[in-house]
């Protein structure tokens, strides 16, 4: 039974930015690993604070002829999406609102991604930072209708768009279990709506940091660090759509629901570095004609036990 | 201390580092990888990014209106570095983080007032100093014209921008200036030049003391053969967003020149050619990109870019034995094909890519323009 808790919106924000540096120490930690250059845990815990020093006492850029008021709009809109759409998460038996929409609210929330991303590439007038815009708008084109089947499946499992309502009826049975390729599609698009590797085109290397490409000082700690929040927020959702929530044995619920956050962050970030960036022009392909049929006919099949049973 | 100093310490004690290449840099240039790669600086893109600017070779008298551009466009605080040569890199770099901690050069800090060369384009690396002057007529916000139309490749009309690649960006041959009109993503055209050379290639050193009468063992050249296939590949693998694997290849890189022996090197590369050869993923990113045919008198440009990248990990394979052996390399055994008939080919290459695509292409090819004689305009753009 998950309750509605406003006084979590104290505490929530603080648990999202202790997860926020965690992601960051943990891809410090891997990046480090993988130069053959195994470093301590002090070391790379920090890594997020001197990345944040040196964004806070940062200049910030303008660029000649720049569209100020959407670009600081839609750098701002990054971090403000991913909170609004961790209203939603229940932590162990309690979030901030219970919503009998929040599955809707949650996927109204992390859609203000697409134009956080297309405000800040089109702000600063410059066209690598453009290009970068247009490269998040074909991926959402990619990942967002997969993804709201994956939402979707699990909704009509429930008979409830309410977040508690999905929890509840994974009492007996984790939603993994019988739809999992729903939960695979459902993390895929996560990494893409954060745009983390390997779908990180967006702000792709190869285009000088595409839509942050003028981002610096406190504006680009903002965007990136809004970035990894959203990625935070969309995993931890993995878990009472999917993993059962805050349900497990001996451990409290908040417990568990931390733990298995944890987990998947941690497996969304490893797998994140594993692969090169996967272009739209390639997976576009992909998610037309194999991921959306995929979930549909999971969609089907799981709405179909609904009804036997 | 007050709060601002403390921040500037602690951000100074992790950098990103913007790296770019001037014709002839390669040495200096991979000693500054290196160094930073041991202090665990990561690289930056672009220079919003950096808090060094590192421009490695010598900045000839074409290049130094791109190369103080560059490090203007740095966010303060900010420190700009030349490394004309590979000798006390890690120092320069300690100094210059030391310098940051303190606040960043100031010398710079006049502003920026003549408008950037061509207003027309949007650089790679945009006007970051230039906080919007100018007048504000209708059609010219900030003094920049606004974009031309043209009709694209599905007879649509729409902006064109002109946007060079080049020279000084990361990751991207040192000298190439790739002067492309862009619709959207897509380069509809493609114009080639070559800046600031000449100079002598790195890659070729061994077979120019061969040249020259002085006597060159085998193994020496065979790696740096090697290195220079794995330079080449840890640049590819960079521009395809694969970071770790990258990473891999420059260190193998780096101690191939530092004269690991082959026992040690020979299974840690084998991981690493494995690694890269089985990702379906990078074969299906780089699959038809690029074709050359193979009637092409550069032989090391057949094929599409995944063609090339698996010669370079094969021709890595087939060397590696060679890179002990003490015996002299033989008179007449040549470098590689001079890179005009690469440079010859980008245009058509690239022309109808997207910008990602180009990179890879670019990438694949990656010619060593101070093989090239004099720079000179290229023809067949």
């Amino acid at each position: 039974m998950v309750e509605a808790a406003p006084w979590l919106v104290l505490v929530l924000p603080a648990m999202l930015a202790v997860a926020t540096i965690g992601v960051v120490t943990f891809d410090a930690a891997l990046a480090a690993r993988a130069a053959g250059r195994p470093e301590s845990l002090a070391v790379s815990a920090s890594v997020p604070f001197r990345e944040a020093a040196r964004l806070l006492v940062g200049q910030r850029r303008t660029t000649l002829a720049a569209d100020g008021v959407l670009w600081r709009a839609g750098v701002i809109t990054l971090p403000v999406a991913a909170l609004s759409a961790a209203l939603v998460l229940p932590l162990g038996t309690a979030s901030v609102a219970d919503l009998a929409v929040g599955v809707v609210w949650f996927n109204a929330m992390e859609i203000l991604a697409w134009a956080a991303v297309w405000l800040a590439g089109w702000g600063p007038n410059s066209a690598f930072s453009l290009v970068g815009g247009y490269r998040f708008v074909a991926q959402g084109l990619a990942y967002e209708l997969p993804h709201m089947f994956a939402l979707i499946t699990a909704a009509t499992a429930a008979g409830t768009l309410r977040i508690g309502g999905i929890v509840e009826a994974q009492a007996d049975l984790w939603f993994v279990v019988w739809m999992p390729v729903a939960f695979v599609v459902y993390l895929l698009s996560a990494a893409a709506m954060a745009f983390w590797g390997p779908f990180d085109a967006p702000v792709g290397r190869e285009l000088a940091g595409g839509a942050a490409a003028e981002l610096s000082g406190v504006d680009r700690l903002l965007f990136l660090g809004g970035r990894r929040l959203l990625l935070v927020v969309a995993a931890a959702m993995a878990v009472p759509l999917f993993l059962g929530g805050g349900g497990g044995p001996l451990l409290p619920a908040w417990l568990w629901t931390l733990l298995k956050t944890a987990a998947v962050l941690a497996a969304v970030v490893w797998l994140g570095r594993r692969f090169p960036t996967v272009r739209m022009e390639r997976f576009m392909e992909v998610a037309w004609m194999v991921l959306i049929p995929l979930t549909i006919l999971q969609a089907l099949v799981v709405s179909l036990v609904v009804l036997v049973r | 201390m007050d709060l601002t100093s403390r921040l500037l310490r602690l951000g100074a004690g992790r950098p990103h580092v913007l790296l770019v290449e001037a014709p002839g840099g390669t040495e200096p240039r991979l000693a500054v990888e290196r160094e930073a790669r041991t202090r665990g600086w990561p690289a930056a893109g672009s220079p919003a990014d950096a808090d060094l600017v590192v421009i490695a070779g010598r900045v000839t008298d074409d290049l130094a209106a791109p190369a103080d551009r560059l490090g203007r466009q740095a966010p303060r605080p900010r420190v700009r570095l030349a490394a004309p040569d590979a000798s006390s890199t890690g120092r320069l770099l300690e100094e210059a983080a030391a310098r940051l901690a303190a606040g960043g050069d100031l010398e710079d800090d006049a502003p920026a007032s003549a408008p950037p060369e061509s207003h027309s384009s949007h650089s790679p690396t945009p006007p970051g100093d230039h906080a919007g002057h100018g007048d504000m007529e209708m059609d010219m916000p900030g003094g920049v014209p606004m974009a031309d139309r043209g009709e694209d490749r599905d007879g649509l009309l729409l902006d064109q921008l002109h946007v060079p690649l080049g020279p000084l960006l990361p990751d991207w041959p040192a000298g190439l200036v790739v002067q492309t009109t862009l619709q959207g993503d897509v380069i509809q055209d493609a114009r080639v030049e070559v800046v600031g050379g000449p100079a002598s290639s790195f890659w070729d050193e061994p077979w120019r003391r061969l040249a020259s009468g002085d006597p060159v063992t085998v193994g020496a050249a065979s790696r740096r053969r090697i290195a220079g296939h794995l330079d080449s590949l840890a640049r590819l693998l960079t521009v395809a967003g694969w970071a770790d694997a990258a990473t891999r290849a420059r260190q193998l890189r780096d101690e191939l020149l530092a004269g690991a022996p082959a026992a040690e090197l020979g299974p840690r590369l084998w991981r690493l050619t494995r690694r890269v050869r089985r990702s379906r993923t990078l074969r299906w990113l780089t699959d038809d990109l690029g074709a050359v045919p193979a009637d092409t008198s550069v032989v090391r440009a057949w094929g599409d870019v995944t063609a090339r990248w698996s010669g370079w990990l094969a021709a890595a394979e087939q060397l590696l034995p060679d890179i002990d052996r003490s015996d002299r390399l033989p008179l007449g055994d040549a470098p590689r094909d001079p890179p005009a008939e690469l440079v010859a080919m980008l245009p058509g290459l690239l022309t109808g890519t997207e910008l990602a695509t180009a990179r890879l292409v670019v990438a694949s090819l990656d010619p060593d323009l101070a093989e090239l004689g004099t720079p000179a305009e290229v023809p067949g753009g």
